[in-house]
């Protein structure tokens, strides 16, 4: 059988997983043993990210250079986007720190990708909504800005 | 900073302030304030350019995220590579080359003013670029040097492994009196250099260069600048204290030696 570690959450929930989960992310291993609990990490949002690296766990292995434009055209598979699809913003927001801060970057692409798209195709007023930003410029601020956007996109 | 961004090192002496406001980050970033500013900056990289127009539309801190430098560097180099010409920021330059009739200059005077927001990832690059680089140099000990025979350049710097630097070298050059910006633009301004993934005219080069507030700008270093620019090679010559060319023996496989 394989052997596993354990992870503690935040407010101390304990997780079993396969050592080869850790072995693929190697900051996981840090945290592996009885008393060590991850700072930053609660439960809830431990339990996706490991859901997620358990079903990632046979891919091939990571292979990260700095190359921008192959990170940027990469496609989200139908798995990971229904497993992104199915969580609310907030828990978006919290993978996505979790994904960070655990260095598994496949998912922290993913994470910041599905939030580029919930961007994308919007309005002005359908991102302040769905985003929860409040409009504070000034009258002459919007008025320059609006200039400054006045530009024939010919893409 | 041009949008009045601060550094966090302000924010803790500003708080201490009697009736200060709070740090806008938090309303006028809304949920992206739950995130960190790198990994804002990541998302918002997978952006074009007509998003992140109606995106720094929404809310003052998010018009200083959507006009970061690095982001329009991307667009810009991807899109157009080094067919560009220079107008002082990435974001004219992009603007500009798309559409040749926007109007640059009327866009001088930044749009925003912000107060009360600090960030180091976006006050950072500005930062570098309007630090005097003086106060990091130190005092030059290295032995300047003229008329300096073989023998002694030999058995004092050479075998010794001592640094020298020889003075009377360069000025014997014919570049010494020919090149200039100015000259050079003028002879060899069309011809495309290589400048890390680009490549982009020498007279592009030289427009963005004076004129670049970037923390690390493009870098111009072209292999083949003896091959494109027709001459260029009498101008200068290998002073004979270099004159010993051991990568010779491997005739065309000798690695990039100008």
């Amino acid at each position: 059988e394989n052997e596993t570690i354990t992870l503690r959450s935040s407010d101390g929930i304990e997780f079993h997983i396969d050592a080869r989960i850790a072995n693929r992310y190697t900051l996981l291993n840090n945290w592996n043993g009885e008393n060590a609990s991850l700072p930053n990490v609660t439960g809830k949002v431990l339990e996706k990210v490991l859901e997620w690296c358990e079903h990632h766990i046979n891919d091939p292995p990571l292979n990260y250079d700095n190359d921008d434009s192959r990170r940027r055209n990469f496609e989200i598979d139908d798995w990971d986007e229904n497993f992104i699809n199915c969580v609310n913003q907030d828990m978006l927001f919290e993978i996505i720190l979790a994904a960070n801060y655990l260095d598994i970057k496949p998912l922290l692409d993913i994470g910041c990708k599905t939030v580029a798209n919930m961007i994308k195709s919007k309005s002005l007023e359908e991102i302040r909504s769905t985003f929860n930003i409040v409009n504070d410029f000034t009258p002459e601020e919007e008025e320059a800005i609006r200039r400054e956007n006045e530009w024939a996109d010919d893409q | 900073h041009p949008l009045g961004i601060m550094p966090w090192g302000n924010y803790y002496i500003d708080s201490t302030e009697k009736g200060f406001r709070k740090n806008r980050r938090e309303t006028s970033l809304g949920a992206f304030a739950y995130l960190t500013d790198e990994i804002i900056l990541e998302i918002f990289g997978y952006l074009n350019v007509k998003e992140l127009l109606i995106l720094g539309f929404t809310s003052q801190v998010l018009y200083c995220f959507a006009s970061f430098e690095e982001l329009w560097k991307q667009l810009t180099i991807r899109r157009f590579s080094g067919d560009w010409w220079w107008y002082g920021t990435w974001k004219l330059t992009y603007l500009k080359r798309s559409d040749p009739k926007y109007d640059v200059d009327s866009f001088i005077k930044p749009a925003v003013n912000i107060t009360h927001f600090y960030s180091d990832v976006l006050f950072q690059p500005f930062l570098y670029s309007s630090t005097e680089i003086d106060q990091f140099l130190g005092t030059e000990t290295i032995d300047r040097r003229s008329n300096l025979n073989m023998e002694e350049f030999n058995s004092n710097y050479a075998a010794k492994n001592r640094p020298v630097i020889i003075t009377d070298v360069v000025t014997q050059w014919p570049a010494f009196q020919k090149w200039s910006m100015k000259y050079l633009v003028e002879k060899y301004g069309d011809v495309p250099f290589r400048a890390e993934a680009i490549d982009i005219k020498l007279k592009n080069y030289v427009q963005y260069s004076m004129n670049t507030l970037d923390e690390s700008p493009l870098y111009l270093f072209d292999k083949k600048f003896g091959e494109k620019c027709n001459g260029i090679l009498e101008d200068f010559f290998v002073p004979e204290y270099f004159c010993q060319d051991f990568f010779n023996i491997l005739g065309q496989d000798r690695p990039d030696f100008r």
